[in-house]
């Protein structure tokens, strides 16, 4: 019996085994490696992967592989390099920030070239993900599709295969050789994602018939895509009503939208004289825009104390020391971004009584977008009160005003 | 006739450097050493005047024809014989000679206000500081037993405070200490006074701006404000200290208490603003809550409140 066991796992081992030899010996020449290098000496600084995708050599990456090129033009410049050992310059023809996509071309004529599946697949299917990890050379990982994340803003393939740095940017194939999607990140433990193929294959569309981009259009293009994007996804979240949910005695902000996944928690501690409960939602996808600086998070979170015989001066001054606490980060450095600058007053709306701050900060390098953060905190009782933050980063300020309204607009309280 | 007249060798910022009572006349002045009245100066003649009777029976003073003369003083008048009256100053050679009369009225008695100022005595009195010490304890223990959500027993708030409880018997040693080097007196319950009155001022300045900060939603304003009660506090505490280990004038004290203080709190604006001038990325806003009761300014509604935010961006120039 367990030798008739045996033998059936070989029998099902041995083909897989020899699809994903054959797989990658059929389509290695359509893949290529893309190299960042530093633009005076030529040493290489970041590598990532891409794939040949039409006729005339045009290449799909990832934005973030080659967002140097888009940041500082003069101190980087990229290359492609083949599995067969042939190199060349390569030239940033277009891009989508939003879905983390590039298109670059260089004078190296494509032998071959993948074809690109934009229709979902059934959960289970292998697929085939290949790219250069780590700079190990060409590389091929077997795994299986798990369908689009659900309640994401930038919709993705859940992978389930192991894509590991450099690997950014290669295509996701099924056995035929069709992309399903581009390799862009990974939560570790054999969860990857994709971004799907028909937004490559939109770009590429539009790429078609284009010249070399240069740095500054690339610049003003970047500020246009994330200024569309969070206006798309800011006039979904002012236009709609706020679904609430009881915290305490009072009603607040609830999961805003399918997007955005909410946590919450609770803290017992005995020598506090105070409970605390704590909610936190995000919109966790981020958005990558250089190595220093990422965007586009909705993030909120409110946490409720009430006093366990605190008397009022006690009790406002473990309050004061919850709302002092930091804001969670929004990586940018003082090249990407201006000092945060606040506006405080003292608020009243549908009978809840806040103290209030707004705080802004404007991105230098891509002109009307900003980071914001609301805090604010119930002035309605001596020994109970919601603290909430509001974060959106990478906003229009009209957008920021108007939600931070939106939600503060939703707050009840019941004595 | 008896006549006295007490003759003083002034020096030139006007101190007496020698004095001698004249009781029997004729006396004579000048740098022999055969005069009654031996003047050191080499612009003085060997046998310079002479002072003796007249045939009216008054004291007069006469130039023995010398080559640099006597002068009234400051006028520079040039004398040959001269009758004293209560009170001359002469120039001898380049000596300042005053001759008076025992009758000469001297000016009234200067009140010592550092001997009779009752502040003072407050100040060096054990009670006083015991008194101030007790405060000062309460204050810390109350500040502390306000601001802490946990149940703490009467030591752990003293320990949570031990730095303050340290800090004003060292101050007020290290001032004891120059007191002593300066004065002869230590003055240490003076300076602990002072250093506690400090203390106590310093936790009231922090937390009357505290309140003003929430009351007012005020952020530049508070600070200032904080900064000018730290100025004024230490310009207080330098004075107080400075009165009981020098000499100087109250206006003196004064003056190098204030710009001591005053550059101090120069000094801490400037840096605060030259790190204002540096990248980061913390929220600038006054973080304070407080107990409802102390709001200072009305609500406003949610649109008014927005209105105003939207002055925020046009500050943030791209090059900030």
């Amino acid at each position: 019996m367990r030798a008739l066991l045996v033998g059936f796992l070989l029998i099902f081992a041995l083909p897989s085994q020899a699809a994903t030899e054959d797989v990658f010996g059929r389509f290695q020449d359509r893949l290529v490696q893309v190299r960042i290098l530093e633009a005076s000496t030529g040493a290489q600084t970041s590598i990532g992967s891409g794939f040949f995708a039409s006729a005339n050599g045009l290449i799909v990456t990832n934005y973030h592989v080659v967002s140097d090129l888009i940041q500082q033009p003069t101190h980087y410049r990229g290359e492609i390099a083949t599995t067969d050992g042939r190199r060349a310059q390569l030239q940033l023809i277009d891009f989508d920030a939003v879905h983390d996509l590039a298109i670059v071309q260089s004078t190296l004529p494509p032998r071959h070239f993948f074809d690109l599946h934009p229709e979902s697949l059934p959960i289970g299917m292998r697929l085939f993900s290949i790219g250069t990890p780590l700079d190990l050379g060409f590389t091929i990982v077997e795994g299986t599709y798990n369908g689009l994340l659900e309640a994401s803003l930038y919709e993705k393939i859940h992978f389930t295969g192991s894509i590991n740095p450099g690997m950014s940017g290669g295509p996701t194939i099924l056995d035929d050789g069709n992309v399903i999607g581009v390799n862009v990140a990974t939560a570790g433990n054999q969860v990857s994602f994709l971004v799907p193929a028909k937004f490559a294959q939109a770009l590429l569309l539009r790429a078609r018939d284009l010249p070399a981009l240069s740095a500054m259009a690339a610049a003003t293009q970047l500020r246009d895509q994330l200024n569309a994007n969070q206006n798309a996804y800011m006039q979904q979240l002012i236009g709609t009503p706020i679904t609430t949910m009881q915290l305490g005695n009072y009603n607040v902000p609830g999961r805003l939208s399918a997007f955005i996944k909410c946590w919450g928690d609770s803290n017992a501690d005995p020598a506090l004289r105070y409970q605390e409960v704590v909610q936190q939602c995000s919109s966790e996808d981020n958005l990558y825009v250089s190595r220093t600086h990422t965007t586009g998070v909705v993030h909120f979170q409110h946490q409720w104390l009430a006093a366990r015989g605190l008397n009022r001066f006690q009790f406002y001054s473990a309050y004061q020391e919850q709302f002092n606490a930091n804001y969670p980060g929004m990586p940018a450095n003082k090249e990407d971004v201006s000092k945060f600058s606040c506006h405080t007053d003292f608020v009243k709306s549908h009978g809840v009584r806040f103290k209030t701050t707004l705080c802004l900060r404007a991105y230098k390098r891509l002109p009307g977008l900003y980071d914001a953060v609301l805090k604010a905190a119930t002035l309605n009782e001596n020994d109970r009160g919601v603290l909430t933050t509001l974060i959106l980063s990478g906003v229009s300020e009209q957008n920021a005003l108007r939600f931070s309204q939106h939600y503060l607009e939703s707050f009840r309280w019941k004595p | 006739m008896e006549a006295v007249i007490i003759a003083e060798v002034l020096e030139k910022s006007g101190k007496v450097h020698e004095r001698c009572k004249l009781t029997h006349f004729p006396v004579t002045l000048g740098r022999a050493y055969d005069n009654d009245l031996i003047l050191n100066d080499p612009y003085v003649s060997p046998h310079h005047a002479h002072i003796a009777f007249n045939e009216n029976g008054e004291l007069t003073l006469t130039d023995l024809g010398t080559e640099n003369g006597t002068h009234c003083f400051p006028q520079m008048r040039p004398v040959s014989s001269l009758t004293l009256g209560t009170d001359t100053l002469l120039r001898i050679g380049q000596m300042l000679v005053r001759l008076r009369r025992p009758d000469y009225a001297v000016a009234p008695t200067r009140i010592d206000k550092r001997v009779n100022n009752r502040l003072a005595t407050l100040f060096s009195s054990p009670a006083t500081l015991a008194i101030l010490t007790l405060l000062l304890f309460s204050l810390l223990g109350l500040n502390s037993y306000q601001s802490s959500a946990q149940t703490k027993t009467a030591g752990q708030l003293l320990l949570e405070n031990i730095e303050f409880i340290v800090l004003v018997p060292i101050w007020a040693g290290i001032w004891a200490l120059l007191s002593r080097l300066f004065m002869q007196h230590t003055a240490y319950v003076s300076h602990a006074v002072i250093a506690s009155l400090g203390l106590i001022g310093f936790l009231s300045a922090n937390v009357a701006v505290e309140y003003y900060a929430f009351g007012f939603s005020a952020l530049r304003s508070a600070d200032i404000l904080f900064h000018l009660l730290l100025g004024l506090l230490a310009c207080a505490m330098l004075y107080g200290h400075l009165r009981f280990t020098t000499l100087f004038s109250r206006r003196r004290i004064g003056i190098i208490a204030f710009i001591s203080a005053a550059s101090l709190v120069g000094l801490s604006g400037f840096t605060a603003y030259v790190q204002e001038l540096e990248f980061n990325d913390t929220l600038a806003y006054s973080p304070e809550l407080k107990p409802p009761q102390f709001q200072m300014t009305p609500d406003k509604s949610l649109e008014e409140f927005m209105r105003d935010a939207a002055k925020i961006s046009p500050k943030l120039t791209p090059r900030n």
